[in-house]
């Protein structure tokens, strides 16, 4: 229980008589049960090995959450000591930790610049971490060497929260040994034990800095602070167009701390230049049992109605899929409009513009007669290349989970439950932001023609995109006006007819959507 | 500013400015404010989670399990090399005629001097110069040596073609190099020529993949967040916090948007400094224990049948006003200067856009029908009469955008002026208040304005603090425990024996 404060033992300038706390204040208490329960957890996981159930992490999370309060309470106290008949062999183990950890840190900073060991240690955050860790090892060591027995009670409590987190260092790194249960499985709980590991640097790190003198505690501190913002301002600056330095500088010493805690933002808030919003609309396509026909559904997100209603319970969640499909929406770069054939001996058009020039309509107005290969003119107010979007290899990776997340939420027809899901196009939509004309003249923003989708892919339930040699991939397919001069005439949506949507026109008379035949003549 | 004790200095004195910037003693009632105000918001921020936490955590979400895995543990870090221009490094000094002249005649042909090594041959020169002549580079800018053998040759060739430039090595096993195409397929890069792989994230979410447990998981942290803000335990749910907003970052970087950005930051910040010494339950906590410690010890061990402590120590003394301390002033200064970088950075950013010069920009804000409440009548009718006159709109967009980059810009460099303080504050408000109303990102404007509050003094922090306080305590007692005083920046070193906690 709570150590006597005793003047005549601590060399306290004012006598004091003894005292004591409850087991509770104990912080020591706390730090036991903590090693106790993390122990257990331990034993667990070598007992059973791969077999080993996760509820040994509940055991885990007590144990450290244990572990925390006890290094809560000892931080908080800098009055009481409790383990004042160990202080000196524990002042002998922290100085001697700290100096190996010192010299550790300064071979591994020298090995870093061999050979041999470049590849394992980079010299670069190494560098780092020897600044600012070499020199408080080095000082809380000397100074706890030089612990004498009659030391101030101020320095024996100093002492004591120093042990203390030590000992919640050890704790967290035998968590993360408890977390790793299988070996043939390194991805179970990985994460987790990295992070715990992360925890273990940090807890003794504060030990360091606790037993450092005022000034090298301020120090450290000034240039941990320095080191930091230096590492927000390369983050912030190495957003493209980035100085080469600065990429390095971010590559190599900060982007491990900056991504690990999340500070790693550019802060380029609507920079260069605030741009349209992005949606994604899937037309999931499911096969009747006998595989012989087949049936589409449209799904887009955010989910706003035919009115231009928000369908999402709260604005937050709403943002959260703006975010979602902006993120899928990075270019990549187009491939060039022409190319040198050594055979001919000729400039030659790309193949990529050359299929899709050859999949326009004679005319616009196709209303004459409908086709069964499917047609669609280029947009005609956008120039060819902004008509063009293909993803980078960040986007195309996540369209790829996004048509897996889809084919799982629709593995069946809503209203036909035998009919299973076979494929989804995605379009990735652009919402062109009107200019003040059109409010003046109540032309809705949400006008069918003021959306131009972008076909990215048709995609199997695995995620892998089907090859078919579509001339449209990557290409503007346009919903424009009947007559382009004319609001008030009816609006040809090619992207729903190239979907599949039967219902691909809009009359202008009821602006319902309707089929070839149904269309006003 | 009052000129500190000398000993109260643990710097060289040069470095005096810096020890007052940063380790004067500061009020933490400014800390508890923002925790409560950004507490309010995370609880807020996770609560929605709730609606979709399978479909933006789960392992089968829209960014699912699979995707983040792979970017966890492949993403490629590229970097080139370090010092020398390419990987292959400059060319030796040339050290016979035969050299010399392969240097001339390559020099006379490409422009350039060639990468190394020297070709050993005449046919190996007469390949490496077809090799460029080909593909347009040579092939050993990247480090690879010319080889003999036809396979490396194949292998160079098709492979440049394919990456428009050379490989860094050859494959030493057909097995290493589908290995290697496998990871270039995937990712995009050679795996060769990476600095490193993978990324330094963490998540429960990573581990915990079935509904009901996640569900069990979610609800403790909604828990966690109620009681950081309320400041119950603030100790250990500030950090808990910390970690568990990162689990939901770092498990789905797709849906996140400007308030996690900035919720991770301040809490960052806040999780280091007695953010509970002010407004809090551990308060209320303390100066209850102050008074009860004695009966509550006592009733304990009476329940365990055992005599209690003799001379237990007395409680800690909770004085009416916390103490100002030294941690307290750190982070303030780090959020002060962090919010100084966020805005620098959004206004220099914009300057590269086209629109921020030609006056569009707010437009492109304004009538973006994602953000803007559109579905509000007197909205649209705001922009009728905003395009009613072009005097009015140009006028308008121009001012609105130099507006906010001026404030953006000079926000950094102004707002430690006392005499413009206040006209920053206002105009932040003005800014987040027309984001958060005109372009529907209310969380995010709240969020930033709570790291506007990190230049509040303690006057202004008790003035905004006075209404709830009073509703708990029943009737205006704030006033009656908190007391004027100089601002944060201006107090002066602590005398020697301040609790630096």
């Amino acid at each position: 229980m709570g150590k006597v404060q005793d003047a005549a033992a601590v060399g306290s300038p004012q006598p004091k008589a003894d005292v004591a706390d409850w087991m509770l204040a104990n912080p020591w208490l706390w730090l036991a049960n903590g090693l106790a329960l993390t122990l257990w957890s331990w034993l667990w996981t070598i007992s059973f090995g791969a077999l080993a159930s996760d509820y040994r992490v509940i055991v885990l999370a007590l144990g450290l959450l244990c572990s925390g309060v006890g290094l809560w309470l000892r931080w908080n106290d800098r009055e009481l000591v409790y383990l004042h008949p160990w202080r000196v062999p524990i002042a002998f183990v922290l100085g001697l930790m700290f100096a190996v950890l010192g010299i550790g840190t300064s071979v591994l900073f020298v090995m870093s610049f061999f050979p041999a060991f470049s590849n394992a240690i980079k010299s670069a955050p190494m560098f780092l971490v020897w600044l600012t860790t070499a020199p408080p090892c080095f000082v809380a060591a000397r100074h706890c060497l030089n612990f004498r027995a009659d030391d101030t009670v101020d320095r024996e409590a100093e002492q004591e929260v120093g042990f203390a987190f030590v000992v919640t260092a050890a704790i967290c790194l035998l968590g993360s040994f408890t977390l790793y249960a299988d070996p043939k499985d390194p991805a179970d709980w990985d994460t987790l034990r990295m992070f715990l590991r992360v925890c273990t640097a940090v807890s003794v790190y504060g030990s360091a800095l606790t037993l450092s003198t005022q000034g090298v505690r301020r120090l450290m501190l000034g240039v941990l602070i320095t080191i930091h913002f230096i590492g927000i301002n390369t983050a912030a600056l190495s957003a493209p167009p980035a100085p080469w330095i600065i990429q390095q500088a971010w590559m190599r010493f900060f982007r491990p701390y900056l991504q690990f805690a999340y500070l790693n933002n550019a802060y380029h808030f609507y920079a260069p230049d605030p741009g349209p919003a992005s949606y994604l609309w899937f037309r999931v396509i499911f096969e009747s049992p006998d595989g012989r026909d087949e049936a589409g559904l449209w799904f887009k997100v955010p989910q706003i109605d035919e009115q231009g209603r928000v369908q999402h319970p709260v604005a937050l969640d709403y943002q959260r899929f703006l975010s979602l499909t902006e993120a899928a929406s990075k270019p990549g770069p187009h491939p060039p409009e022409y190319t040198w054939n050594a055979m001919t001996e000729q400039w030659e058009m790309h193949p990529f513009y050359a299929k899709r020039l050859t999949m326009q309509p004679h005319a616009l107005l196709i209303l004459g007669h409908e086709k069964k290969v499917f047609r669609a003119p280029l947009h005609q107010e956008l120039p060819r290349a902004h008509q063009v979007f293909v993803p980078n290899d960040e986007s195309a990776r996540l369209l790829r989970s996004y048509a897996r997340f889809v084919s799982r939420k629709f593995e069946s027809h809503p209203n036909k439950p035998d009919w299973t899901f076979k494929s989804v196009k995605i379009y990735r939509v652009v919402h062109w932001i009107p200019p003040v004309q059109w409010f003046l003249n109540d032309i809705p923003p949400t006008a069918p023609e003021s959306f131009f989708p972008y076909y990215v892919g048709n995609y199997k339930a695995d995620g892998s995109l089907i090859i078919e040699g579509d001339p449209f991939l990557f290409w503007l397919i346009p919903i424009v006006r009947e007559e382009p001069n004319n609001p008030e005439s009816q609006i040809l949506d090619f992207c729903r007819k190239h979907a599949g949507d039967l219902q691909w026109i809009r009359r202008s008379s009821d602006q319902a959507w309707v089929t070839f035949e149904e269309r006003e003549l | 500013m009052s000129t500190p004790d000398k000993e109260t200095y643990a710097l060289p004195e040069w470095m005096r400015p810096w020890e007052q910037f940063w380790y004067a003693p500061a009020d933490p009632a400014l800390l508890g404010l923002i925790r409560i105000s950004c507490g309010l918001i995370i609880v807020y921020t996770m609560f929605v989670y709730s609606f979709r936490l399978q479909e933006f955590q789960g392992q089968y979400g829209w960014h699912d399990l699979e995707l983040q895995r792979e970017r966890l543990e492949e993403a490629p870090v590229t970097t080139g090399p370090l010092v020398q221009w390419n990987e292959a490094g400059p060319l030796p000094t040339p050290k016979n005629d035969t050299q010399r002249t392969y240097v001339r005649a390559y020099r006379k042909k490409f422009g350039t001097a060639p990468p190394p090594p020297y070709p050993t041959s005449a046919e190996q020169g007469a390949y490496l110069d077809a090799f460029r002549l080909k593909h347009g580079v040579d092939l050993r800018v990247n480090g690879i040596v010319p080889s003999d053998e036809e396979w490396k040759r194949v292998y160079a060739d098709e492979y440049t073609s394919r990456m428009r430039q050379p490989p860094p090595a050859y494959p030493e096993s057909f097995e290493e190099a589908k290995e290697i195409n496998d990871y270039i397929m995937r990712m995009g890069p050679d795996p060769r020529r990476l600095y490193a792989k993978g990324m330094s994230l963490f998540s429960i979410w990573f581990h915990v993949t079935d509904p009901t447990a996640m569900a069990i998981v979610h609800g403790l942290i909604i828990a966690v967040a109620v009681c950081f803000t309320i400041g119950f335990c603030t100790r250990i749910s500030s950090a808990l916090l910390w970690f568990a907003s990162l689990c939901y970052i770092h498990r789905n970087p797709t849906v996140l948007f400007g308030v996690d950005t900035m919720m991770t930051i301040l809490l960052f910040y806040l999780m280091m400094g007695p953010c509970a010494a002010c407004y809090s339950v551990d308060r209320w906590i303390a100066q209850w224990w102050a008074s009860a410690k004695a009966h509550v010890v006592a009733w304990w061990y009476g329940l365990l049948g055992q005599p209690g402590p003799q001379n237990l120590a007395p409680p800690d003394p909770v004085p009416d006003d916390p103490e100002p301390t030294i941690s307290a002033n750190v982070v303030i200064r780090l959020l002060q200067i962090h919010v100084c970088i966020i805005y620098f950075y959004a206004g220099v950013s914009k300057l590269q856009g086209q629109s921020w010069w030609n006056g569009t920009a707010i437009w492109q804000t304004l009538g973006n029908y994602e953000f803007a409440p559109m579905q509000f009548d007197l909205y649209l009718t705001f922009l009728k009469f905003l395009g009613s006159n072009q005097l009015v709109y140009d006028g308008f967009m121009t001012f609105g955008g130099l507006f906010t980059l001026a404030f953006e810009i000079g926000y950094a460099f102004l707002i430690w002026r006392p005499s413009l303080r206040w006209l920053f504050l206002a105009a932040a408000i003005l800014l987040h208040g027309g984001i958060g109303l005109f372009m529907g990102l209310k969380t995010f404007s709240l969020m930033m304005l709570v790291l506007n509050m990190a230049f509040l003094r303690k006057e202004e922090v008790v003035w905004l603090m006075s209404v709830p306080t009073s509703l708990f305590s029943g009737g205006p007692a704030a006033a009656t425990t908190q007391q004027t005083a100089p601002p944060a920046p201006a107090a002066p070193l602590p005398a020697a024996g301040v609790k630096a906690t």
